[in-house]
């Protein structure tokens, strides 16, 4: 038995939220694992499913109203021509969420703390907890309240029925907050709850895009040529275009929130398996198909109709509905949709509550106050239901963001490759960590970029 | 700690990996504002290729995981050399 799984059954969990799954659960759990690595890979992938989860919450905060607003905006504007970069996008992605995966079953401690004890309490309370989980969940939530009330009220009209943004925000906020709040509750009961939640909302969106691309059709040879060719608009417009879109798939919210996810799932050494399929089935598969079929759906019908664009997804949405023709396209295009911002709110709540707790050292305690106002905490963008998103202080984030990503990317390789950190678990592997060092490359040139654009030397 | 792997070792306030990460943003922000100075017609594509390189060179090196076991005097251990790339 490995050394981390003695300390695992000698003494308290990692995290606190896992304090209340009994040990035997997790034993028998990991024994199941076991026994099925020796089986085909294929009769493996349903019980992966079932107990996977922190990836398919990844899925949803990573799908939020900002992503979709990028596919759509590149399905508009460029056809499939642009798809290739999802590869590069999610593929540098995946070096870090492996790191992630292995630092969490295998560490079996608290990232933020390590990385306060490594590399000083600015990088790890403040970059990685405060800026990376709390401020981002709480300035994002703006756009998914406004969106998500938007989409209500459009699925309304659609169906005859009067249901005003003004009215329906507390829909919106009672829904997500009750769904936020049972995270962690009776042992993992909550946890799962959640999770299936998750699972079922990404597999109604994936089924609802579908719909709406069968309708609109599919033209295979310009989506493979999409897919495989690489292709940019010419001049800074492409590069820009490059490194925004690579960069932005999975970041500091994803890597934190899986790892403090899988630590409130009791998970342990032998679940690192289980933890990478999780990734990959549940955060990049459906991350990939999604974008497909958004990117599918709007070249199909904006960029052939031509014309001058929307920015936003709320104007984008609106000009793509009389494109759709069939009414039961439009009806699965705004449910697929409407599910986009619930799922990314009820994620963020919880990588608040997370980030909070992490930032000022709190030991979190779902049944406490401070944790339940801390979920709350991104309900504040209920105002987005009346208000115009607040774009000053989103892009004063964004710069905040893009200028110290990079940064918590460095501590996490860095955590990765220490030998204090994670003895014999620590990376053993050239290709490994180069697959993470491109994706810090990738967020320094998103800092550097920034710093260049606000210099005068990268504007048109 | 003369026998750690050499990017393990301090050199002053961190490691040789860290001021290793540092060097890499210093070449990446060498090769973007060459670009920019390229594609705005201000400059030949030297500084960009210089920055490139550095990056490349950067990232070819920082990548080489630390093998070494402690344990038996800083020489390779065997079990530890095993590639565990997912």
């Amino acid at each position: 038995m490995a050394e981390h799984e003695q300390a695992r059954r000698a003494g308290a969990p990692a995290y606190p939220l896992a304090e209340a799954i009994p040990p035997a659960l997790l034993d028998a759990e990991a024994d199941r694992l076991d026994a099925l690595a020796s089986r085909p890979w294929l009769s493996r992938l349903p019980v992966y499913l079932k107990l996977g989860g922190p990836g398919f919450m990844g899925a949803a905060l990573t799908l939020g109203a900002g992503t979709l607003t990028a596919a759509m905006l590149s399905g508009a504007q460029f056809g499939y021509r642009t798809l290739w970069i999802v590869w590069i996008a999610i593929g540098s992605g995946l070096f870090m969420m492996a790191a992630i995966a292995r630092i969490t079953t295998r560490g079996q401690f608290r990232l933020i703390e390590k990385q306060h004890e490594r590399h000083g309490l600015v990088i790890a309370r403040v970059l990685t907890a405060f800026v990376g989980l709390v401020v981002v969940a709480v300035a994002f939530n703006f756009g998914q309240v406004a969106l998500g009330t938007h989409l209500i009220e459009s699925l309304g009209n659609q169906l005859g029925v009067s249901l005003p943004q003004s009215l329906n925000w507390p829909a919106y906020v009672l829904l997500t907050s009750w769904i936020a709040l049972s995270y962690g509750r009776g042992g993992r009961r909550g946890t799962v709850l959640v999770e299936t939640f998750m699972k079922a909302t990404l597999a109604l969106i994936l089924f609802c895009f579908l719909a709406c691309l069968l309708v609109v059709g599919v033209d295979w040879g310009a989506a493979l040529r999409g897919l495989f060719v690489p292709w940019l608009p010419a001049g800074k417009v492409g590069i820009d275009l490059f490194i925004a879109s690579s960069a932005a798939a999975v970041g500091v919210m994803d890597w934190v929130f899986f790892h403090y996810a899988g630590l409130a799932k009791g998970w342990g050494p032998r679940h690192e398996g289980l933890a990478r399929v999780d990734i990959f089935a549940g955060l990049a598969l459906p991350f990939l198909l999604i974008y497909f079929l958004i990117v599918g759906v709007f070249a199909a019908t904006l960029h052939r109709a031509g014309g001058d664009l929307p920015q936003t997804a709320t104007e984008l949405s609106a000009a793509l509905i009389p494109l759709l023709g069939e009414q039961f396209a439009v009806l699965a295009f705004l449910a697929g949709f409407l599910a986009v911002p619930i799922t990314t709110t009820v994620g963020m709540s919880i990588a608040c509550a997370v980030g909070m707790h992490e930032a000022f050292g709190w030991k979190p305690d779902v049944h406490s106050p401070r944790w339940k106002a801390c979920i709350l905490l991104p309900q504040l963008a209920l105002l987005g239901a009346f208000l115009p998103n607040p774009i000053a202080l989103i892009i004063v984030i964004a710069a905040v963001l893009s200028l110290t990503n990079n940064i918590v990317g460095w501590s996490f390789y860095l955590l990765f490759n220490d030998r204090e950190v994670l003895g014999p678990d620590r990376s053993r592997s050239y290709l490994w960590n180069i697959g993470i060092l491109v994706q810090v490359t990738l967020l320094n040139a998103v800092a550097i970029m920034w710093v260049l654009n606000r210099l005068g030397l990268w504007g048109d | 700690m003369t026998d750690r792997f050499f990017l393990e070792r301090r050199l002053g306030p961190i490691r040789l990996r860290a001021w290793g990460l540092l060097l890499n943003f210093l070449m990446n922000a060498v090769a973007l504002t060459g670009l920019a100075l390229w594609l705005a017609g201000r400059s030949g594509p030297l500084l960009m290729l210089l920055g490139g390189a550095g990056t490349v060179a950067c990232v070819l090196t920082l990548a080489l995981p630390d093998r070494d076991d402690p344990a038996s005097g800083g020489r390779d251990d065997q079990q530890n050399l095993k590639d565990d790339t997912p």
